[in-house]
């Protein structure tokens, strides 16, 4: 049986790092650099990564 | 805990704070992670070249409050280090999508497996994952809400 923890663990040093991204770009003032339409995609992938998190809850 | 080490002192060094409730001691990462902090630790987990300190110092104060975690003091210290470094918006941007994309496809594989293992966890595990998962669900709550202040 897989270690569920330890995945989500590393699961949940990933998503730090998207976090962290963003603040990043929200400090240097990047985001007409980057493009708000590309933020908005990025906005897309969270939203489906947290509808993907309360399946998840549902199986627990 | 043979072969891992709680980054709490070097964590306090840079200006964060243990939320309430948690103690920076309870989250460890990797010694060969360690080794490397505070440097590129990202890069050294994933395998992305541009991806600095922020996972590990967030790591050990996640908890009730993400923001918290990423006060203003601390993100400015983080992005002044960054900067230094030569990261630019671009460069994050790119290594947050393709990390997401990984998450994404992780977690497919993670409930497909758990579907199939649910029976053979205890109580004790399950609450743990259940708490694991609201710690993420945060997270990207987080993300989310401070993308939502950046495009207005």
């Amino acid at each position: 049986m897989k270690d569920y923890r330890q995945e989500i663990g590393e699961i949940k040093n990933k998503l730090l790092s998207v976090l962290g991204n963003i603040v990043f770009i929200e400090h240097t003032g990047g985001a007409s650099e980057v493009g708000v339409e590309n933020l908005r995609d990025l906005r897309v992938k969270l939203v489906d990564v947290k509808r993907k998190l309360y399946e998840i809850l549902d199986v627990l | 805990m043979n072969n891992k080490n709680t980054i709490s002192e070097k964590v306090r060094k840079i200006g964060a704070y243990p939320i309430r409730g948690k103690k920076a001691t309870d989250i460890v990462i990797p010694t060969t992670t360690m080794a490397s902090f505070p440097a590129t630790i990202g890069a050294i987990a994933l395998g992305l070249p541009t991806l600095p300190l922020i996972p590990a110092i967030a790591l050990p104060i996640i908890g009730s409050s993400v923001y918290h975690a990423l006060s203003d003091l601390m993100a400015i210290k983080l992005v002044n280090e960054l900067k230094k470094q030569g990261y630019t918006p671009k460069q994050a941007y790119k290594n947050a999508v393709k990390i997401i994309g990984s998450v994404s496809k992780e977690l497919d594989e993670f409930k497909e497996g758990l579907q199939r293992d649910i029976y053979r966890l205890s109580a004790g595990e399950v609450y743990d994952i259940k708490e694991d998962v609201n710690d993420l669900i945060e997270i990207d709550k987080a993300a989310i809400k401070k993308l939502d202040d950046i495009i207005g």
